[in-house]
């Protein structure tokens, strides 16, 4: 091949396309395929089924410790200070006044939490008395306990803590990972976002593809009847009708293709009927949850009306990626944005989730799954050490936590931490930027070198910025 | 398989991602000019040393003394850098005494090992002169950092070098290639094809037929598929003379209303339009239409291009009377907007108004001039000569305004109306409280007997009744007063009964008076959602360090991009002595006239970027791929000297779109025949050179409108406020929002208009649109994604609205061909297609139609109903075939 000799890189990338699509005998209709595999080891791929299907896996930069990521969304920001990370100074400092600035105005003084403590496992981590079966896990996992972000609203942090741009219109991590990845179901979309049964602020764009093909936005799924948009035939069209109907398009379409030779695109959606006839059978199976034990559905809490929900979504995230399905991101329902009465909103939300998680990780050991697969648990920011209205707390992007567990996660460790009083991160700050960065190096992917060209750059998940926290690392 | 990458490949682009901050110049032909700013503003008139000393060093010495290398431990793009004594522990610059520096004595050493710089040739004696001059004064260099001591860098300062990019200069008049003399093209544009194809030794493609030019022409133009009797008409008349058929055909369909349509549908997604706020809220916004409007019947009216832009920018300032160019400044606030109130924290109001700022500069670059100038919000651009400081002068003028309900009136009308409507309004007030006194008197007087008028009638005990009366506040009351609250609750009009009969009167003559004031109120005028500046005084503006809004470093005047200016022309002053308005600062009247002008601003380059959008939409490619990045980075044009002399014809013919429609559509490289060729695809396997035409997929909207045109139900209405068509409510996925989508819209004649007056939510997008690719209108959208997924399949197997046309396409072929089975097969086809179907197509479109009955009679259906299902399921095929979706 020859060398580029310009000078803006742009070229380069054509030249390399060109041979590349000579090479690959695909033609056309690769663009995206061609900027991925530029300058990146992502070669391993066949390139004829990524112009057919664009989740056809592909191999990451170096061995992976995580094949798929179940993310438990917080979704409204919990509490660090009254869940994982107490503060003796702020219990001491209870009512005191201090100089603060807050989102919705008039900061009351410094707050204990409402919650005991208790230490667990080896490790001896902390956990408040609302999470007592998350915390029989503490010694699996990895807390990052200095996260911080920009905005004090929750959409733009929404958008941050998916996309790590506070702005919306960018791709969210999911839609990175599988364009980098793929994913190694080809019968399910390899993005599946188990939304908040009353709608997640900001919407879809927290789950977009933003700049990406759309082929690699999160897909919404249900957690009871048909799970997908358009899984229902429509009315008085049965399954064999639709095959029938597949197979005269086929017929049809082949012919047309015969006369259309250098157009890939026109095979590729000759396939695509297919796989959504095989999507149908696959993703309806899905919610059919009469294979599994009535011992599982109760260890997911599916047996109590307050855990039911979550339970139901986690179930189905394990029945995703046990099918191979890259991301799924798990939607905590309603919200833990406690403004008034965090005691209130904080156990609803504990009660309502404790179970599901439990279930998850303990159903993710025992079958396996849990040595390729990354489960991560936080909020989009956190919430601040000081009182709003009656026992509530308002939005603090300055110092809020995670935790990771699961594949390549250092269990019973902790890294970073916020002030005395869990105002802001003080100690190992580590951005949305770093926390994507470590999502991405367990991937076994650069997140340096996932790139994208667009509008005269190259784009990147992590932007400019990024560090792998190696600390939390096995 | 393995792939070799050039050397230094990965590494180039990773530079390019994180850099070295703003010294990325080298690597690039163009030398970018860079001093400290501390130095003084690069505008600085006064003849001191801030520009020829930087410039000096930039020719001569950075590349060994910069950010790159340091060799001998000096670098002159810093003051601490060159101040210093390095390793050879003399000083180089020794401030006040030229010839005691060993930078002079080594410039003009007469020994060619020791003499700097060591290649090239000593440096001349008038730049060592000047070293020496701007030495012995001193070296002036002062301290890092301005007014604030914030903005230490370096800062960019645009050279000619940097005007001499293609498509910074102004439009040349290439000559036409000449050809073989065999060679007969269409028109002229076609010699710079065949051209290029010679010298690959290729040639075009046969013309295509009259069959498959129908549907290109159709769809490209005003996107619906040709009814069976157009492609008839035309097919004839192609027979009979093919060159004048098409240029009929074109001119025909450039006269047609639904180009607007079409044609403004694609500047929309240029200008991310929405009808919704986006964010949080997702606030709808009722009168934004009012821009769409004006795009459309631009589009139609083929207004020149270049006004068209203007007012986009600042029709309100160049034509206050004219309600179109009002609605034009829509076009700055189309993108996502969060409506933060007054209460929340002022830094995150802040940070949106200035995320808000960016959106309105990054649309106005990828738009109009095709620049990424939100690049150079934080940092001087990194490939481009942007300068940082081009980007806040620029932004002067969006901040001195915002968006805002604009009266769609004359200027007098609006000015009559403003003052009638505060006149009424002190009237009012007046009256008003006149009132409002009079009756909270009359409460504070007979508040009981008013309550107690409401206990009597209640169907409840006398001692309840009593209890009520004499002890409220007691338990057992009030669990009285919240069974009955709604017949409890006393309102004014309460009072009033109690009043004697003088005082009531006097509370009639003041309501009425009341009445009769609200009722004088002026009528609104209408309004349009677009922009307006707060007042005539300009918002100050700074230059903000990092992008950081809370790091004020200097204040700056409204400015152009200098890379695209050319002599001094004062547009701020221009546009302040025109003005016809004493409440706009005219900032955005300098922008728009710089943005169009030919000789001293931008025109060029805006009318290059507009042509190229023009060649993409007619072929799927931009002759430049990047059509929204035209700077260093962007992908050269294929055939720079036709994009140059489209461009020409373009401002020649007073930025008209129509006349570059017709050139184009009728050349010969457009009509080409899309068939492959193993042997072309050789020599050009991308077709970047056009040996043929390539297929087009249609976009969402032309998928939508020609399923309601083939079925017979689209709604041909034009204009007006925007549609809310069903959407499934499972696909409404939101929360918080202020205006929710409703989801249970029913499909009817109102909502089966043409997808472009759709109302598009930017929280809650059409599915049939997302599934295929319609932009989301978060960013300008130059060109949209052409992805193969199974949700589009999935859409156009079970989607509501797919399945109920299919059926409306049903009973359409079933009354229109009667019930023939060959017949309907036919007319399906014809409809659906544009064409015959062939015998084996005749064939199995009929077998499957009896299939689809017969397994339904099998599961007894009545045969009535199952032969109309059948035939539906047959339609929807149609709408399913590569043959519907992609056009040749």
């Amino acid at each position: 091949m020859k060398p580029c000799t310009s000078h803006c890189g742009r070229f380069q990338n054509f030249t390399n396309r060109r041979d590349f699509l000579k090479k690959a005998g695909a033609g056309f209709g690769l663009l995206a395929l061609s900027d991925l595999l530029q300058g990146q080891g992502l070669l391993a791929a066949e390139p004829d089924a990524r112009a057919v299907n664009p989740m056809a896996p592909l191999q990451p930069h170096f061995a992976p410790k995580a094949k798929s990521i179940i993310w438990l969304f917080m979704e409204g920001a919990p509490s660090s200070v009254d869940l994982f990370d107490p503060k003796p100074e702020l219990t001491k400092r209870d009512g005191q006044k201090i100089d603060i600035s807050v989102f919705n105005g008039s900061p009351g003084p410094l707050m204990k939490s409402p919650f005991s403590f208790k230490q667990y496992g080896q490790s001896g981590a902390w956990v408040c008395e609302k999470y007592p079966n998350v915390a029989k896990h503490v010694d699996d996992f990895g807390f990052i306990k200095s996260l911080y972000s920009e905005s004090v609203d929750h959409v733009p942090a929404l958008y941050q803590i998916n996309t790590g741009i506070p702005r919306p219109g960018f791709p969210s991590a999911g839609a990175w990972i599988t364009y980098g990845l793929g994913s190694e179901s080809q019968n399910l979309p390899g993005y599946v976002v188990l939304g908040n049964s009353q709608g997640v602020k900001g919407g879809p764009l927290n789950w977009s593809a933003g700049f990406l093909p759309t082929s690699y936005q999160g897909t919404l799924f249900r957690s009871s009847g048909a799970p997908i948009l358009n899984l229902t035939r429509p009315e008085h069209v049965t399954r064999e009708d639709q095959r029938a109907q597949l197979d005269f398009v086929k017929k049809v379409n082949t012919a047309h293709l015969q006369k259309h030779e250098g157009e890939p695109d026109l095979l590729a959606r000759i396939q695509s009927f297919e796989l959504a006839y095989r999507m149908q059978a696959e993703a309806g199976d899905l919610t059919d949850f009469s294979t599994e034990s009535k011992e599982t559905l109760a260890l997911y809490g599916l047996d109590q009306e307050v855990s039911k929900n979550i339970g139901t979504k986690c179930l189905i995230a394990r029945r995703l990626i046990e099918r191979g399905v890259r991301f799924v991101q798990v939607y905590s329902d309603g919200e833990w944005d406690a403004h008034s009465d965090l005691k209130a909103n904080h156990s609803q939300h504990c009660a309502s989730t404790d179970m599901p998680i439990h279930g998850l990780l303990t159903d993710l050991k025992r079958r396996g799954l849990m040595d390729s697969t990354l489960v991560i648990w936080g909020g989009e920011f956190g919430r601040m050490p000081v009182s709003q209205g009656n026992g509530g707390r308002d939005h603090n992007p300055n110092g809020f936590m995670a935790w990771m567990t699961g594949a390549g996660i250092k269990g019973g460790t902790s890294y970073g931490e916020t002030d005395e009083i869990g105002y802001k991160a003080v100690k190992d700050r580590v951005s949305v930027h770093d926390l994507h960065a470590t999502m991405l190096h367990l991937l076994g992917m650069d997140h340096k070198k996932l790139t994208y060209f667009h509008n005269g750059r190259r784009y990147r998940l992590t932007d400019v910025a990024g560090e792998v926290i190696q600390k939390i690392l096995t | 398989m393995t792939i070799e990458f050039p050397p230094d490949g990965t590494s180039n682009a990773l530079r390019a991602g994180r850099g070295l901050g703003w010294r990325r110049g080298l690597a690039f032909p163009r030398a970018a000019l860079i001093v400290a700013t501390a130095l003084a503003p690069p505008t600085a008139k006064s003849s001191d040393f801030t520009r020829e000393i930087p410039a000096l060093f930039e020719k001569h010495c950075l590349k060994c003394h910069g950010p790159e290398k340091q060799k001998g431990g000096l670098r002159f793009d810093r003051k601490e850098g060159a101040l210093t004594s390095g390793e050879s522990g003399e000083k180089a610059i020794v401030p006040g005494k030229a010839s005691d520096s060993r930078l002079i004595k080594l410039v003009s050493s007469k020994d060619e090992d020791e003499r700097m710089p060591p290649k090239d040739g000593p440096l001349s004696a008038a730049e060592i002169a000047l070293l020496r001059k701007w030495i012995d004064a001193g070296a002036p260099w002062p301290d890092k950092g301005s007014s604030t001591g914030v903005v230490a860098r370096s800062e960019m300062i645009v050279t000619d070098e940097d005007r001499k990019h293609w498509s910074f200069l102004p439009i040349k008049r290439p000559p036409l290639p000449a050809l073989k003399d065999k060679a007969n093209p269409n028109t002229p544009l076609d010699h710079f094809i065949l051209e290029r194809l010679r010298k690959a030794r290729i040639d075009l493609s046969p013309p295509a037929s009259a069959r498959k030019l129908v549907r290109r022409i159709y769809f490209d133009l005003i996107g619906l598929p040709p009814t069976p009797e157009q492609v008839d008409a035309f097919t004839k008349e192609f027979e009979a003379d093919s060159r004048a058929s098409v240029k009929s055909l074109v001119d025909q369909l450039l006269a047609s209303p639904h180009y607007g349509e079409r044609w403004g549908r694609h500047w929309l997604d240029v200008v991310r339009y929405a009808d919704s706020d986006g964010q949080e809220s997702d606030r709808d916004r009722l009168t934004a239409y009012h821009y769409r409007d004006f795009v459309i019947r631009s589009f139609n009216e083929d207004r020149p291009f270049n006004t068209f832009l203007q007012w986009q920018i600042a029709g309100d300032e160049l034509e206050p009377d004219n309600s179109e160019a009002l609605a034009a400044t829509g076009f700055i606030v189309a993108g996502p907007h969060a409506a933060l109130t007054d209460n929340l924290m002022q830094e995150e109001r802040d940070r949106n108004r200035f995320n808000e700022l960016d959106d309105m500069i990054a649309t106005t670059g990828s738009a109009m001039l095709g620049l990424t100038l939100a690049c150079a919000r934080c940092h001087d651009h990194k490939y481009d000569p942007l300068p940082t400081r081009d980007y806040y002068r620029l932004q002067s003028a969006f901040n001195s305004g915002d968006r805002s309900e604009v009266p769609l009136a004359p200027l007098a009308e609006v000015r009559r109306y403003r003052e009638a409507h505060g006149k009424w309004k002190k009237e009012f007030d007046g009256v008003k409280k006149r009132f409002d006194e009079f009756v909270e008197k009359a409460r504070k007087s007979h508040e009981k007997a008013a309550r107690h008028a409401k206990i009597d009638p209640l169907k409840i005990s006398d001692e309840e009744k009593t209890l009520l009366k004499e002890n409220p506040d007691s338990k057992e009351a009030k669990a009285l007063a919240k069974k009955f609250s709604k017949e409890l609750k006393v309102e004014d009009k309460d009072y009033r009964k109690q009043l004697p009969d003088e005082e009531r009167a006097e509370w009639d003559a003041r309501e009425k008076a009341f009445n009769e004031a609200k009722a004088r109120e002026p009528k609104a005028l209408p309004t349009a959602y677009a922009f307006a500046d707060f007042s005539s005084k300009p918002k100050e503006t700074f230059l903000l360090a990092r992008g950081d809004f809370r790091v004020k470093s200097e204040p700056v005047e409204v400015g152009f991009l200098k890379v695209l200016t050319r002599g001094e022309k004062d547009y701020w002053a221009a546009a302040r002595a025109a003005s016809r308005r004493d409440d706009s600062t005219q900032q955005r009247r300098a922008v728009a006239e710089w943005i169009t002008d030919l000789d001293g601003g931008a025109g060029p380059l805006a009318a290059r970027v507009m042509v190229n959008r023009i060649w993409q939409h007619h072929f799927g490619e931009g002759l430049v791929r990047t059509v929204n990045d035209f700077g260093a980075r962007c992908d050269p044009p294929t055939h720079p000297e036709l994009l140059e002399w489209l461009a020409r014809e373009f401002v020649k013919g007073g930025w008209k779109l129509k006349p570059i429609h017709r050139l184009i559509m009728t050349s010969s490289v457009y009509l080409q025949d899309t068939k492959f060729d193993a042997a072309k695809a050789k020599v050009d396997p991308e077709n970047r050179l056009l040996w043929r035409r390539r297929p087009q997929r249609i976009e969402a909207e032309t998928l939508r409108d020609s399923m309601l045109a083939v079925s017979g139900k689209l709604n041909t209405n034009m204009y007006g406020p925007a549609i809310k068509g069903p959407i499934a409510p499972e696909a409404i996925q939101a929360r918080n929002m202020q205006s929710p989508y409703p989801g249970d819209i029913k499909d009817s004649s109102s909502t089966r208009r043409r997808s472009v007056y759709m109302f598009h939510k930017r929280v809650v997008q059409s599915p049939l649109m997302q599934a295929f690719d319609g932009p989301d209108a978060q960013a300008s959208c130059g060109r949209r994604e052409n992805t193969t997924v199974a949700p589009q399949a999935l859409a156009l197997l079970n989607d509501q609205f797919v399945r109920t046309r299919a059926i409306n396409f049903a009973d359409r072929v079933a009354k229109e061909a009667g019930a023939d089975p060959a017949a309907q097969t036919r007319l399906a086809w014809r409809l659906g297609l544009g064409r015959e179907p062939s015998a084996s197509e005749l064939e199995s479109g009929v077998a499957f139609v009896s299939a689809q009955f017969q397994q339904r009679t099998a599961r007894k259906v009545d045969e009535k109903t199952a032969q109309k299902l059948a035939l539906a399921d047959f339609c929807q095929a149609i709408f399913a075939l590569n043959e519907f979706i992609y056009v040749d």
